[in-house]
């Protein structure tokens, strides 16, 4: 599961915090400080409101409260959260990071995320900032464009006609094709590694636009770990991106927001510091064809979308901290794609900093899945929690995982669980059959608990699960389906499923994986040393390939769940991951503070529960001052009464062990279990 | 609601294995008892303490069920009313919505 976290950051102390503080009494005892009016929460990808108005000479808060760095910039220039905390102007805020901007000038400022929106603020992740007593009327809604089905036959070439990608974009009207060539051999398209690349941000506005380059592995858009992102396409319906290269962003490589219809194939992203190729608040695309690698968050990911009604086909993975991530977007399918060698394969999962939670009705198969417990990927902290599993699922309903070859993962193959962010997501309905699984270090299957009703499993022949028979007592019946993905009834599943049977384990070893990075154990690679991969398949027919607007695509796309099937494996897989001891579910040797906190939080607390009760039951069957009708009813409250029957007992029953082994038992344990994982939590930078 | 989900839920998993616990240790206890009693030699103990120590569920319940020194309605209650218990759990589980 993938675990938000809030607070301080490691390496700031208790010590160094007060210091600060009485640094900040001194410094606000010596200045006037300007109040601060107004906080503006920075969620995934959007800012808490439209239109924030304070007075003059007041300040606004601005506070990250998403799980990605954001930052707030001026359109004009005049101001940024960047600047205002001593940096650069496109520096960047860290999750629960602060930054408070005075302003003394009245007007009206927009504003924008340099990661999540064009420069202009017309779009995406920008509001407004009213300052004083000025008139300011809000723009109205747009009348919506006219949709663009087909090729305009106008072709702007890029740099033949127009020298900059974004002076192609620019000139273009909407179905224009923008065609790309190789950058100009010349000294100002020189990067540092000999190749010649366009260094610049192409910020598309226009719809139904086809931006294609000539040669997939030549033409390459470099952000030359300077700009935020390589190809921008901010509430521009329709727009396909083919045939090209984008790397070395400092957030995303290919980037939709706001739109409806996208499309982007044969694309390659390398080494982009966030995400790779990318859509967001986005419904009806469609990526094909194409590979990302060495992205600290995923190497794809589709956010907040409901429907979302995207594909994912034919793409491969690699080297990024997850090959997937998919936060509140429904109704996605990742199909007959490669995941490999990431910190973790494919991760739907439910984030409350952003929009339409939780996440629903994914479909992922035909997959291959392999080797995703990477060391050497670059992650971002919170991607640690989510280390070592093929398939993640993350407090969201209703998703099918089926016939994907899942191989080599240091915890499991597929996991399903719940999320802790702001409110607390379980899992539910989530069905899981047919999937080639081996080499798993955990676990082949894991329900990880507290889940809800309707997650099962079926036909993936594990050799192990947590909990233990999974495929026998949480079976999927014959009409199992998943959402949308209803399929044909199936007599051989076996339909027997108790209504209990996650285990707390696996979550409590997930909190390890929190502890773990904040503790500072977790490997830390630069996401600029990643490896490049080879030249990757271009787009067929070239620069004569038919120009299609990104219009209908999910519809277009005629996706047949029946005609998958689990992928082969590749000659050079070898099995090579063994099963490690597990001691009730906690895994001995996937490290310290997995084991710490499945001691502690799991096996602990519950041998301590487990002794309560055996101490009540036996007390009961000794007492001969009861009668058969108080033995019964106190036996019923020992356990029926969700663990406070049994200390109740102890502590009021009367029973007839000695005081100071009832209090002991009861409230000196629970004590000083409860201090040890207070301990924990805070050698973990978990509190 | 959330929160007496995820309790009522987590009750029905560790449920079982408390009350399992609870009649492993009132059959050894029992054991112990009528050896010291002298109404069980300490071969049939042993034997009885495997049974009870190495049979999953089976064994604990099975020896409360025919030990002649646990009174029949304590054995009901204890191996009748666990099973009853975790049922019970489990469909006011089944019926919040609140386990896998």
């Amino acid at each position: 599961m993938v675990w938000s976290r809030r607070g301080s950051g490691p390496g700031v102390g208790l010590g160094a915090a007060l210091a600060l503080a009485a640094l900040a009494v001194l410094v606000g005892a010596c200045s006037s400080a300007p109040e601060v009016a107004s906080t503006i929460d920075m969620e995934d990808n959007f800012f808490d409101r439209e239109v924030t108005r304070i007075a003059e000479g007041e300040a606004v808060r601005f506070r990250n409260r998403g799980v990605v760095p954001h930052n707030a910039i001026d359109v004009d220039g005049a101001w940024s959260t960047g600047e205002a905390a001593g940096g650069e102007r496109f520096d960047l805020m860290e999750p629960d990071e602060e930054v408070v901007v005075p302003f003394d000038e009245p007007g009206v400022y927009r504003f924008y995320c340099s990661l999540h929106a064009p420069p202009d603020g017309t779009s995406g992740m920008a509001a407004t900032l009213v300052v004083g007593d000025v008139d300011f009327q809000a723009a109205g809604d747009d009348a919506p464009e006219e949709q663009v089905t087909e090729w305009t036959g106008v072709t702007r070439r890029v740099p033949q006609e127009h020298p900059t990608i974004q002076n192609a974009v620019d000139a273009a009207d909407p179905g224009d094709l923008v065609l790309i060539a190789p950058a100009p051999e010349t000294p100002e398209y020189l990067a540092d590694d000999g190749r010649y690349v366009y260094k610049e941000q192409g910020d598309i506005a226009t719809p139904y636009l086809t931006i294609r380059g000539t040669d997939r592995n030549d033409v390459i858009v470099d952000g030359e770990h300077e700009r935020p992102i390589g190809i921008n396409t901010v509430a521009a319906d329709g727009v396909a991106v083919e045939n090209l290269t984008v790397r070395n962003t400092t957030g995303n490589g290919i980037y939709w927001t706001e739109v409806r219809g996208y499309r982007g194939s044969y694309l390659t992203s390398i080494n982009n510091a966030i995400y790779g190729i990318y859509a967001f608040d986005s419904t009806d695309g469609l990526f094909e064809h194409s590979y990302a690698s060495g992205s600290k968050d995923a190497g794809f990911y589709v956010g907040q979308c409901d429907p979302c009604d995207a594909v994912l086909t034919d793409v491969i993975a690699e080297n990024n901290g997850m090959g997937y991530s998919g936060p509140n977007a429904s109704e996605v399918f990742i199909v007959d794609s490669v995941w490999r060698h990431n910190v973790s394969g494919i991760v739907p999962n439910t984030l409350d900093s952003q929009r339409l939670p939780p996440f629903g009705r994914v479909t992922i198969a035909g997959n291959l899945i392999h080797d995703n417990d990477s060391r050497e990927a670059p992650a971002l902290g919170l991607q640690w929690s989510a280390f070592g599993n093929g398939v993640l699922l993350t407090g969201g309903m209703d998703t099918l995982v089926t016939r994907n070859r899942i191989v080599n993962h240091e915890r499991s193959a597929v996991t399903v669980g719940p999320n802790l962010s702001r409110n607390f997501w379980m899992s539910g309905g989530n069905v899981v059959t047919d999937n080639v699984i081996e080499g798993s270090g955990y676990a082949d299957l894991v329900l990880a608990g507290p889940a809800l009703t309707g997650n099962c499993f079926d036909g993936n022949t594990p050799s192990r699960t947590v909990p233990g028979a999974l495929e026998t007592t949480a079976g999927c019946g014959p009409d199992a389906a998943s959402g949308a993905q209803a399929g044909p009834a199936d007599p051989d599943r076996g339909a027997f499923r108790l209504p209990s049977r996650y285990h707390l384990a696996p979550t409590l070893s997930f909190v390890g994986l929190v502890a773990e990075s904040e503790f500072g154990v977790q490997p830390v690679n630069d996401h600029r040393d990643t490896p490049h991969p080879p030249d990757q398949p271009p787009l067929p027919g070239g620069v004569d390939a038919p120009v299609v607007p990104a219009v209908d695509v999910f519809a277009g796309f005629g996706l047949d769940l029946d005609d998958i099937e689990v992928p082969d494996a590749p000659a050079e897989l070898v099995v090579d991951r063994g099963s490690v001891p597990l001691v009730g579910g906690v895994p001995l040797g996937l490290g310290g503070f997995s084991l710490l906190f499945g001691v502690l939080g799991w096996l602990a607390p519950f041998a301590l529960f487990a002794s309560w009760v055996a101490l009540a039951l036996l007390d009961l069957a000794r007492r001969d001052d009861l009668g058969v009708g108080a033995t019964v009813a106190w036996t019923a409250g020992v356990l029926v009464i969700p663990f406070l029957g049994a200390p109740a007992y102890l502590l009021a029953g009367g029973a007839s062990l000695p005081r100071w082994l009832r209090w002991m038992s009861v409230v000196g344990a629970t004590l000083v279990l409860g201090l040890l994982l207070g301990m924990a939590a805070v050698l973990g930078g978990l509190l | 609601m959330g929160a007496l989900q995820v309790v009522i839920g987590l009750y029905a998993t560790v449920l079982p294995f408390a009350v399992l616990a609870a009649w492993i240790a009132v059959a050894l206890w029992d054991l112990s008892s009528r050896v010291k009693g002298a109404e069980l030699g300490r071969g049939a103990a042993v034997g009885w303490s495997l049974v009870v120590l190495v049979v999953p569920v089976v064994g604990a319940a099975g020896y409360l069920l025919v030990s002649p020194s646990v009174p029949r309605w304590l054995a009901a209650t204890y191996v009748g009313g666990g099973v009853l218990a975790w049922l019970a759990v489990l469909g006011v589980t089944a019926g919040m919505g609140a386990a896998g």
